[in-house]
């Protein structure tokens, strides 16, 4: 697909137009992603709420049946199912499973363990399991 | 209907592998300077056409084992090797009765055994395949600090 890119810095409002074929799913995403205006979750922790921004999340994951909102040294409760908070996600989270949710660039690299299960390897060495057909949306994600 | 058009797909699969087994079949069968004249009654090879076909959409059928993420993948090739041979086994009863498979049990077996390393060892081939690609582009993009 052919991108092209007008940049003025004084244009009064920024707009994006596609001209496409089809729809498809990464045209969604893309545009779900142009047009939210949240890059935050919230999360709950004893009690209070934090805004937790997607930047900074490793991975979303049920444990327990409770959502719950990994970064690099907090574990937050996300009030609400995977299905839904996986709406409002950017395009660099992957669904890795059915219980869990990959930041990718948080990803160091995947293993394929002795039982033949796949686990990915986050930067700071949590393992989060990959179940065999989400690899085709990881590799569509990494562009390959 | 995305179920219906992989399943329709897997039995195309199939007819490519059982075609590819007929040829084997055939070479091993007729002399090899006989090979140019060798023929295949079109009955036999719609036949052939038609279980390959269904024997592609059953290991489909089959792979959903491979779906159920809280087993090990030992525990799914294990089940899904064995339920995948009593469908082999019970197709050939089918076709050639039981004295055929009672004298021939060592062939329908390893018959069952050589199709079932082809189908999965290509699976998980591309598998670990895929996972080498992916790994080496992470590589690159930690290296670079994306």
């Amino acid at each position: 697909m052919k991108v092209e890119f007008n940049i003025d810095p004084n244009l009064s409002e920024e707009k994006a137009e596609f001209w496409l074929k089809k729809m498809t799913s990464k045209i969604k995403r893309i545009t779900n992603e142009l047009t939210s205006k949240q890059d935050f979750l919230w999360g709950y922790q004893d009690g209070d709420a934090y805004a937790i921004k997607f930047s900074e999340i490793l991975v979303i994951q049920v444990e327990d049946e409770k959502t719950m909102i990994c970064t690099e040294g907090d574990v937050y409760i996300f009030k609400g199912r995977l299905y839904q908070v996986e709406k409002l996600l950017p395009s660099n989270f992957v669904t890795t499973s059915r219980s869990s949710i990959v930041n990718y660039h948080f990803i160091d690299h995947l293993e394929i363990i002795s039982s033949g299960n796949i686990d990915a390897i986050l930067e700071n060495g949590l393992r989060i399991q990959v179940a065999r057909r989400k690899i085709k949306v990881l590799k569509e994600r990494l562009g390959l | 209907m995305k179920k219906i058009g992989q399943l329709l797909v897997s039995g195309l699969i199939g007819i490519g592998i059982g075609m590819a087994w007929i040829v084997v079949q055939i070479l091993m069968e007729c002399p090899w300077k006989n090979l140019a004249n060798s023929t295949l009654q079109l009955s036999e090879f719609l036949f052939w056409v038609l279980t390959s076909f269904l024997i592609g959409i059953f290991f489909a059928l089959a792979t959903w084992i491979f779906n159920n993420d809280n087993w090990s993948l030992r525990k799914q090739i294990i089940i899904n090797f064995f339920v995948c041979l009593v469908a082999w086994l019970i197709f050939n009863f089918f076709v050639n009765g039981l004295r055929v498979i009672e004298k021939r049990w060592p062939i329908v077996i390893g018959d069952f055994i050589l199709m079932y390393a082809i189908a999965y060892g290509t699976y998980f081939f591309n598998l670990w395949n895929d996972v080498k690609q992916i790994n080496t582009k992470l590589k690159k993009k930690n290296d670079k600090g994306e």
